[in-house]
């Protein structure tokens, strides 16, 4: 395009001494031929510069523009799309939101129930525990309140023995138990 | 009784032996050992403020109030010497001992809850100079704390037949370990 651009000034620069000398030559009456195909012929250099240098640009504007109106509604179209898909989507759950409701209150009563059993299981096991705590700490007071009431018992009848035996013993018991002594230690 | 007043009570009973005269030596350090056994004489022996020759002369003054031989008035300002007055009734005991042994005799404690009537001490005697195989030297004590039966100390062993001991083995049993 760089070459050809000297090539078209030296032609406009020609037909434009042509027609400065036929402004100078004397007005004739009728069609002015000069004039009219100067004019032409700018004419025809302004299309032919529109054609070389604006026109593809204009063309690749539009045919981006056109591109970017494609691609844009495509876009629009694909958003479309998913917006009825999820409007499908949510009308569906919608028309299920009973359900769901229900199945998600079984769900929690199902839950609530495992959870009552479980808590139920270990209260009783905690139960179970303090029950067999408690009767052996109340065997054991039994068994030790026994053992204290034997041996009260037990110490009363030995003070009572030994008053009996300050008051009532006898020469013939005292007898009696060196007799058994002597025969315990006789070899 | 400690391992000093044991050996001096040894030396002294084999200087008696080689001497021919341990009844008579035994005789006069259970005197002397009364004497030292008095309190207030026992306190003086015991201090630390008599001086060597003051205590010496005391142990010299000990033995001339028994009239004691030569030898024992030696023994007893020997322990004057060497701070031992103090051990003279462990000492008399323990001599006492090897002079029974010697003589094959044993002495024996006899406690009873009343006192014993001649022929049951006799029974007694006759039955642990059996028991022992030695002449039985017997020492009565009435002790009403046993309730009735005797207790018998001979030769390092008690023999128990009182009626106290019977009826705390007897509530023993009855209350397991329970202590009463």
């Amino acid at each position: 395009m760089r070459r050809r651009l000297p090539a078209a000034i030296a032609v406009i620069a020609l037909f434009a001494r042509a027609a400065l000398a036929s402004e100078e030559a004397p007005h004739e009456a009728g069609i002015p031929w000069s004039t009219l195909l100067f004019s032409t012929i700018n004419l025809l250099i302004f299309l032919w510069v529109l054609a070389r240098y604006v026109m593809p640009a204009v063309r690749d504007w539009v045919r981006d523009r056109r591109l970017r109106v494609i691609s844009d509604l495509e876009a629009a179209a694909t958003a479309k799309a998913e917006a009825l898909r999820l409007q499908a989507e949510w009308e569906a759950r919608l028309a299920r939101l009973d359900q769901t409701i229900e199945e998600m209150r079984a769900q929690a009563r199902q839950d609530a129930e495992r959870e009552r059993e479980r808590i139920l299981a270990a209260a009783h096991k905690t139960a179970e525990t303090i029950r067999r705590d408690a009767e052996r700490a109340a065997a054991y007071e039994v068994r030790r309140t026994q053992e204290l009431l034997r041996a009260e018992l037990v110490r009363q009848a030995l003070r009572s023995a030994e008053a009996q035996a300050h008051s009532q013993w006898t020469p013939a018991d005292q007898a009696r138990f060196i007799a058994d002594f002597l025969k315990q230690v006789r070899p | 009784m400690s391992a000093v007043a044991r050996r001096y009570a040894t030396a002294l009973f084999a200087l008696a032996k080689e001497a021919t005269a341990v009844a008579p030596t035994a005789e006069e350090l259970a005197r002397v050992a009364t004497l030292a056994a008095e309190p207030a004489i026992s306190a003086v022996l015991g201090s630390p403020l008599l001086s060597p020759a003051h205590r010496l002369e005391f142990a010299r003054t000990l033995a001339g109030e028994i009239k004691a031989s030569p030898l024992l008035t030696r023994f007893v300002s020997l322990l004057a010497d060497h701070q031992r007055l103090a051990e003279l009734p462990a000492i008399h005991r323990y001599f006492q001992q090897l002079l029974d042994e010697d003589l094959g005799r044993v002495r024996v404690t006899i406690r009873s809850s009343s006192a014993l009537s001649a022929q049951q001490q006799t029974e007694l005697v006759a039955a642990f100079a059996n028991i022992t195989g030695k002449q039985v030297i017997p020492t009565v004590v009435v002790d009403p704390e046993l309730l009735g039966g005797v207790v018998v100390e001979a030769a390092g062993k008690v023999y128990d037949g009182s009626v106290r001991t019977q009826l705390t083995r007897l509530a023993k049993e009855l209350t397991g370990t329970a202590s009463l």
